[in-house]
């Protein structure tokens, strides 16, 4: 599918939110496509659930435009929105079993006793809780009250699904398994997904696309190994992945690479920072892109320094070395390299000029 | 040759349950067994000490009694059910305050709840009396011509009760709803549930057990109420406390007055049992009420369901008149408003008939004058009451808060099966009605010498005062961070350190605010005073009481502008001190 022939599911025009002084969310304009699952992704205090909370109508904005479909829902009631929410803590009715927590959706729309009980049944085998259907939510554990909570959204088959932070609550190995989950129901159901998270790892995981959020503003969007490989922000290139920064002045520039002087030396790099106007500006290396040496020729830039730490992490070993100015950048060992390196020793560190980026 | 106290002292240590022995012995030898006392004398023939139903034959002989019962049924059933449903939008109100907001507005619940019911009472015969402030403003107005019969009837009484109960209803509904996740509605809301879905579908049974524990504590408490009907009741208002107080006062029939209280405690009973049946007594205490209610059978579940369904669809032509947008479920604060100024309102109307310069509690006050102060300062009588009523308050205080606070401590620390048993002991004295522990006290009192003592009337109020005390500082404990005693053993500190430097400091804002809640209960306390106090040495409420019966004065509006003032100074320190 062509990104022309897809249809705009969701389209936010310059949609703020502040309360007083306070600024909750900084003019935000953005698009989703029918069928996609874009994750918001950002720190507390990001604005990415002021964000969600405004999509789903429990929360006014202060400007901007909310577009569903071509039509104009910015002030639409929350109960006419057909919008599906799963809450961070699943907000169960504790005084309904688990099956009458999944019809009520369902209730509220008026279908017949006999296509309603149908349905729940169906969509309870589908999240495998069938034999908990007559429990009441608090004598489940987690992982099923989170599986209540995602059948009582699908259930009603909504055309968008809003996700504020559903696994937050969960040990790491049920949220890596409620993860797949998520992901076959979105394909199956062919459903919209907005949904917010401050965990890097399972947006990488999860996404079509990932917007990151910091300072109550939109820092880049696009799919996850584009913000991956060319971040346009030091805050995107932070906060996804691990990156090895220096920091320093542009020298010059042009359409696309930059240099940049650093303590360390002159580099260039891919110029992709947002915001072109500033001249402070930092060097960019994943350290997967780093190799110890120094460099073979002119495509390759390279600084020295002092091994810190060796830090085993089953996979690989991780080599922490300090640079003069005491900036400290991490690489993986490539046992292809020839032997370790002791920690004390001198050592060259080397990259190809085409993996670095230049941030602002 | 140290083992021998070590031993007893690890004994001590190992079940913590022990500092609740002083509060245990104290409720039994003067709560349990006297209650105990009076169930046996009301099935003993007083001469001989043989059983006999007798008594309560004479139950059936006179339907006057009957009378009486129903009347006393009707009252509290009236009383509770207006108190709940006036109350319950007020609450919900408050509970939908960011907490800053909520604890200064619910002072105004608050206040009234702790003010002597006897200044309430007369404050509502100043208002509603046949030339009282209401019918004197309403002629005035044209409204209507001649005074309306506003009290002596059981409108009066209903007015009254209501004002009386209503604080309790909020204030026992309002944890419940604080309780309640906000988000539960606001998902009821995506889900396509409109306005009246969400509150009768899902907030309003979250609510019902906080509702129906109101129901139950103010039918409790108005069962054995006698102040309001004593004073805005006609002959047809009597209830059953009053005749109590008759058969043993002016009738000395112990056997009968031990009947009618057995009977008392019995109503009381069976709708604590009939509330555990459904609820589960954990909400009254304080516990989450988040399983609502108790899963019951099937077709009842049903049919509530359906009552629930009925009410969203008959509620919902309303559901534009709100916000439809968001959490925005504020709705209007002009009924929650209204309800505050009546709760308020009424006790202020004493402020300026304390300073009239009229011989009578004529409205409007014709002029301003110190003189009723003069009165009472000048007055050997009420200032001796007022006296006696500080140093029993200050003594009871400090005895409940000591008995309270110890028992909340050992239970605090204790997983032991005697915790729930000594649970319900310590506030039972908050549930029996208090005529009943009044006449049974009064019996036993009577036996040993304690009559018309100060360490008789200590010893009751600190009865009734513990269940405060137990639950101010129960609440203090839960929050109490109990790893804070092993860092300190850790760092080296002994147990009584530990008490000294580290548990008492953090409780101590709780541990004072129990005290000032026991001294306002022993300072506002009517009905063991009625009894215990005795003779010519009274205390301050005993005094008004027989003063009002007397006759209505200006002194009288002074006396309840002190009493306001003492009260307001005591809670707003309280309320300041439990942050």
């Amino acid at each position: 599918m062509t990104a022309a022939s897809r249809q705009n599911k969701l389209v936010l025009e310059g949609l703020s939110k502040r309360y007083g002084a306070f600024t909750a969310l900084e003019p935000t304009s953005l698009s989703v496509d029918d069928g996609e699952f874009l994750t918001l992704l950002g720190p507390s205090g990001s604005g990415k659930t002021t964000l969600l909370q405004m999509i789903s109508g429990l929360t006014e904005p202060s400007e901007g435009k909310l577009w569903v479909d071509g039509e104009d829902w910015t002030f639409r009631p929350v109960n006419q929105r057909g919008m599906g929410l799963v809450f961070q803590h699943y907000a169960l009715f504790p005084h309904m079993t688990v099956a009458e927590n999944v019809a009520f959706p369902l209730q509220m729309r008026k279908l017949p006793q006999a296509e309603l009980r149908s349905r729940v049944d169906e969509t309870l085998k589908k999240v495998q809780l069938d034999a908990f259907a007559h429990r009441f939510p608090k004598e489940l554990s987690g992982g099923q009250q989170q599986r209540v909570a995602l059948a009582r959204c699908f259930v009603f088959r909504p055309r968008l699904i809003l996700m504020d932070e559903p696994l937050g609550a969960l040990d790491k190995a049920l949220r890596e398994n409620m993860q797949m989950e998520i992901r076959r129901l979105h394909k199956e159901y062919g459903t919209t997904v907005v949904y917010v998270t401050h965990d890097q790892e399972e947006a990488l995981v999860m996404s079509d696309r990932i917007c990151v959020m910091n300072h109550a503003k939109v820092e880049q969007l696009g799919a996850p190994h584009r913000i991956y490989a060319d971040p346009e922000t030091l805050f995107a290139a932070t906060f996804i992945g691990h990156s090895n920064v220096l920091t320093g002045k542009r020298l010059s520039m042009d359409d696309r690479t930059a240099v940049i002087r650093t303590p360390s030396g002159d580099f260039r790099g891919a110029y992709t920072a947002r915001d072109r106007g500033t001249e402070k500006v930092a060097l960019i290396v994943r350290p997967e892109q780093m190799r110890l040496g120094p460099p073979p020729d002119g495509e390759y830039d390279g600084v020295t320094g002092r091994l810190n730490d060796l830090v085993y992490v089953g996979a690989d070993t991780r080599l922490l070395v300090s640079l003069p100015d005491s900036t400290e950048i991490m690489l993986r060992h490539d046992p292809a390299t020839g032997a370790m390196p002791a920690i004390g020793d001198q050592v060259a560190v080397h990259w190809a000029k085409s993996a670095a980026r230049i941030v602002s | 040759m140290s083992s021998a106290p070590s031993l007893v002292l690890s004994r001590f240590r190992s079940n913590p349950l022990w500092l609740a022995l002083p509060a245990v012995l104290l409720l039994a030898a003067f709560f349990l067994f006297p209650m105990g006392r009076l169930f046996l004398l009301g099935v003993q023939d007083p001469q001989t000490g043989a059983l006999t139903a007798e008594h309560y034959l004479r139950l059936t002989e006179a339907p006057v009694y009957w009378r009486i019962l129903g009347i006393t049924f009707r009252i509290a059933i009236l009383t509770a059910l207006f108190s709940v449903i006036l109350g319950y939008p007020l609450a919900l109100w408050l509970s939908r305050m960011d907490s800053r907001k909520q604890s200064l507005l619910a002072l105004l619940v608050l206040l009234p709840f702790w003010t002597s019911y006897l200044v309430k009472t007369f404050a509502w015969m100043i208002l509603l009396g046949h030339r009282g402030v209401l019918n004197t403003l309403f002629v005035e107005a044209g409204l209507i011509e001649r005074p309306l019969g506003l009290m002596y009837n059981e409108l009066g009484v209903i007015i009254g009760m209501v004002h009386a109960m209503m604080p309790l209803a909020v204030l026992t509904m309002l944890p419940v709803m604080n309780g309640i996740d906000r988000r539960l509605t606001l998902a009821a809301g995506t889900m396509g549930a409109s306005r009246s879905q969400r509150f009768w579908l899902v907030y309003f049974p979250l609510s019902v057990p906080g509702a129906a524990a109101a129901g139950l504590l103010t039918f409790i408490t108005s069962l054995g109420f006698f102040i309001v009907p004593a004073f805005l009741g006609g002959s047809g208002q009597t209830m059953l406390a009053q005749t109590i107080i008759t058969q043993v006062q002016e009738l000395v029939n112990w056997s009968f007055a031990a009947v009618l209280a057995s009977l008392m405690v019995v109503a009381a009973l069976i709708s604590i049992w009939i509330y555990n049946r459904f609820f589960g007594l954990s909400t009254i205490s304080g516990g989450s009420s988040s399983d609502g209610v108790r899963a019951s059978s099937g077709i009842l579940r049903r049919l509530g369901r359906r009552f629930l369904e009925f009410m969203a669809w008959i509620s919902s032509p309303f559901d534009r008149f709100g916000s439809s947008i968001g959490n925005d479920d504020r709705g209007s604060a002009i009924y929650p408003v209204l309800a505050l100024i009546f709760l308020i309102a009424p006790m202020l109307v004493v402020f300026p008939l304390a300073f009239t310069s009229a011989s009578s509690l004529q409205f409007p006050p014709p002029g301003f004058s110190l003189r009723w102060f003069e009165q009472y300062v000048n007055s050997p009588v009420w200032i001796s009451a007022t006296i006696r009523s500080f140093g029993v308050a200050l003594a009871t205080a400090f005895c409940a808060t000591v008995l309270g606070g110890l028992a909340a401590l050992g239970l605090a620390r204790s997983r032991s099966r005697w915790n729930g048993p000594l649970f319900a002991l310590m506030l039972a004295p908050m549930v029996v009605p208090r005529i009943v522990i009044a006449v049974g006290l009064f019996y036993l009192m009577a036996q040993i010498g304690l009559v018309a003592t100060n360490t008789g009337l200590v010893i009751g109020h600190t009865l009734l005062a513990i269940p405060y005390c137990f639950i101010t500082i129960g609440a203090v404990l839960k929050s109490y961070d109990w790893r804070l005693n092993q860092a300190a053993e850790t760092l080296g500190a002994g147990r009584l350190t530990i008490l000294r430097r580290i548990t008492l400091p953090l409780l101590r804002g709780g541990v004072i605010a129990a005290g000032l809640f026991a001294f306002v209960t022993s300072f506002d306390e009517l009905t063991i005073a009625i009894f215990i106090s005795g003779g010519l040495r009274t205390t301050l409420p005993k005094q008004m009481w027989d003063d009002m019966f007397l006759q209505l004065n200006p002194t009288l509006a002074a006396v309840s502008v002190v009493v306001l003032v003492i009260v307001t100074a005591i809670l707003l320190a309280a309320q300041k001190l439990q942050k």
